[in-house]
């Protein structure tokens, strides 16, 4: 299974990617595909706070980092927002 | 308990009409009500300013507030307020500003400033501790806000300075104060000044704020921590928010026709950051330094300097269809000069390539101009236009309340709520977002009205395109940000400092030697109705709540939030739940019940004799 992840600044500019595809199994969650990017990209990745969404909708929202990603999904690394 | 620190206990009320001023003191039981800034203006507005005063008149007045924490040594301590009848509006409106002039006000010995009267020539006021000057400004008159800014710096170097240019003077209605690099922008608090004859106020102080105690408040702020819970603010300023709020799909494009933005690759911050940045600029004592300074690269102002704003960027590019990043700053920075709302001129500009582009206006309103969407060239003449109200101009500088009276038709394409222009958020993405421009104090405000996308995106409990709830969760923020406001910090640091909906009274608590414990968010309430009672005197109820007919009838044709809309009947659902955990009546009017448990029942029989009930 294929998901998409997008990354915004600030994460984009420290990772240099836009975004990318990556593979997953059954099962595989956002605290999985964390572990996944903190190996790829250096520990330093888990430091920068972001907001986590999959298909527009923040994480908090479904079942955190717990949450199940299937074929398809669009995971999206967006800045904190603090307000107006 | 006794009050040792934080404010000074003065008010300096100063008369134009025969050059007068005197001290008041601040009574004890209105700062105890009220807090500061926001509160005690609202308070002062509220007793002073009869419904019938409408805002260009000589009785209306410009009443500046700090708070107990302004000038302090806490973090970001920059922030005071305005309070006056709205030019833009007609109603009341409330305004905040950092730059130094907060603190160098109480430095000076006063806590807040009561502008009346008119001068009969030119001013402007100087304010040196007990010493205050009426000054001639007819060399400044007509003068763009940096042109007085360079000569009463040079005459004044390290004073606080807040000015308008010329666009107030032409009573353009969302004339702005500039205020040492910062702004009271919204509202056309600007044209007030200029309808009194005054260019300017200058003011420094020697003084030095006292504390309750000092020697622990330093142990408990920690700079560097601040700065490291607003990480993201620091490396990229509220720009920052530009590609997260396409992303989300609320980001308003060509007058909120679509919400996602194709060129927002152009306008973002890592974009800014990399080809037009310079350096960081910080307001008074704030650790984080969210300005971003860039440099405009080329045109007629290139290698001028501009720090531009989140809403700014969007109102002078997106709303406009325009993607040049040099011309978004060059805008940015004329609009600084005529002293204009960037929000408000770039949202009228948007709404006026509509009506351009739908052939309700034309080349002989515009001399000539092609307003088409896009077109840098169409918003610099567009500004210029407005700044001095030639042509069409003249019509959009009387801001939404007066074009509807002078072009009818086009009031279904204005986004506005009680005259007051749209903000960079549509809320067919967020529906809370809809409560925060329908009931904000001072018309659609983003800040005023409670900022809610936070809360619909992280917390689990509001799904952004639910209705039930939404009304709880903002009056909530709401209350919050009455109190922040009354306080004198910025926004930016009150999570790091405690203050939230949850607050935590221990900074206050250090600097004044009272307990706040528990007080903070009826403080808040206490305030919003306050506000909401002035609103009401002044005619608002609940019609006037209402949100734009694109908002209500026409769905985002696009991204994430692609179908949605916020029709009558769903937002009757949250405006409904909103007056009710308000204790309001279905009219919107606060009830006596409500107003007895806030203890503002003095205010209520006042109310009453005012609009003779």
């Amino acid at each position: 299974m294929m998901i998409k992840v997008k990354f915004l600044s600030p994460v984009r500019e420290l990772l240099k990617r836009e975004e990318e595809e990556i593979e997953i199994d059954r099962d595989f969650t956002v605290m999985d595909l964390l572990e996944r990017l903190a190996v790829k990209y250096g520990e330093s990745f888990r430091q920068v706070p972001c907001i986590i969404l999959v298909n527009d909708k923040g994480i908090n929202q479904l079942e955190g980092e717990r949450t199940k990603l299937k074929e398809g999904d669009m995971v999206a690394f967006l800045p904190t927002l603090s307000g107006g | 308990m006794e009050r040792r620190g934080g404010y000074v206990g003065n008010l300096l009320r100063v008369n134009l009409n025969d050059k007068t001023y005197h001290l008041e003191h601040l009574d004890e039981a209105s700062l105890d009500l009220f807090l500061g800034g926001r509160g005690i203006a609202a308070k002062i507005y509220f007793e002073e300013l009869p419904p019938e005063v409408r805002p260009l008149d000589e009785e209306n007045k410009l009443i500046f507030v700090t708070g107990p924490l302004t000038g302090t040594i806490v973090p970001a301590s920059t922030k005071f307020q305005c309070a006056t009848r709205s030019a833009e509006t007609e109603v009341y409106l409330c305004s905040n500003s950092g730059g130094d002039f907060g603190p160098q006000l109480k430095f000076a010995g006063y806590d807040g400033l009561v502008i009346e009267g008119k001068s009969s020539e030119p001013v402007y006021l100087f304010i040196s501790d007990d010493k205050i000057e009426f000054k001639d400004a007819h060399v400044l008159w007509g003068k763009s806000t940096r042109e007085v800014y360079k000569a009463l710096q040079t005459t004044y170097p390290e004073a606080g300075i807040m000015c308008i240019g010329p666009a107030a003077e032409k009573k353009v209605a969302f004339s702005c104060i500039k205020v040492d690099g910062r702004t009271f922008g919204r509202g056309g608090a600007g044209a007030v000044m200029a309808s009194k004859n005054l260019k300017a106020i200058v003011v420094k102080g020697k003084g030095k704020l006292s504390y309750a105690d000092l020697t622990e408040l330093k142990k408990r702020i920690k700079p560097r921590e601040i700065r490291k819970a607003c990480q993201s603010l620091a490396d990229y300023g509220r720009p920052i928010y530009t590609e997260a709020i396409n992303e989300l799909g609320c980001y308003p494009v060509r007058n909120f026709q679509t919400a996602v933005f194709k060129e927002v690759d152009r306008v973002s911050a890592p974009f800014m950051k990399q080809n037009f940045f310079i350096k960081n600029g910080a307001c008074y004592r704030c650790p984080v330094a969210c300005l971003k300074v860039c440099q405009v690269k080329s045109g007629s102002m290139a290698g001028q300097t501009v720090a531009p704003e989140y809403e700014t960027i969007w109102a002078l590019g997106a709303q406009c269809g325009i993607s040049d990043f040099n011309a978004i700053l060059s805008a940015n920075l004329l609009c600084d000069e005529y002293g204009m709302d960037t929000i408000s001129t770039g949202n009228i500009i948007g709404f006026a390539m509509e009506l351009y582009e739908r052939d309700m206006i034309g080349k002989e309103d515009t001399g000539g101009l092609e307003l088409k969407f896009g077109s840098s060239e169409a918003l610099k003449g567009a500004i210029e236009l407005i700044g001095q109200r030639k042509k069409i101009g003249d019509i959009l500088a009387q801001g939404f309340l007066g074009i509807a009276g002078r072009i009818p038709d086009s009031k279904r394409y204005m986004m506005q709520v009680k005259g007051m222009p749209f903000a960079a958020y549509d809320p067919r993405g967020f529906y809370g977002m809809g409560l925060t421009y329908g009931t904000s104090s001072r018309g659609a405000c983003h800040n005023v009205g409670g900022w809610s996308i936070r809360a619909e995106l992280l917390s689990g409990e509001y799904d952004r395109f639910a209705l039930k709830g939404k009304g709880k969760l903002i009056k909530s923020i709401q209350d919050t940000r009455a109190y922040i406001d009354s306080l004198g910090i910025c926004t930016v640091v009150r999570r790091a400092l405690g203050f939230t909906d949850k607050p935590d009274p221990t900074i206050l608590n250090l600097v004044t030697g009272l307990d706040f414990a528990d007080k903070f968010m009826e403080i808040g309430e206490r305030i919003y109705n306050l506000e909401r009672l002035i609103l009401a005197r002044e005619g608002i109820s609940r019609r006037d709540d209402m949100l734009p007919e694109r908002i209500m009838k026409e769905r985002l044709p696009d991204g994430p939030a692609k179908g949605h809309v916020l029709t009558k009947d769903m937002y009757d659902i949250e405006l409904n739940e909103y007056y009710e955990v308000r204790g309001w009546n279905k009219d919107g009017i606060p009830t006596q019940n409500k107003l007895e448990a806030l203890s503002l029942q003095d205010m209520l029989v006042s109310f009453k004799e005012g609009i003779g009930l």
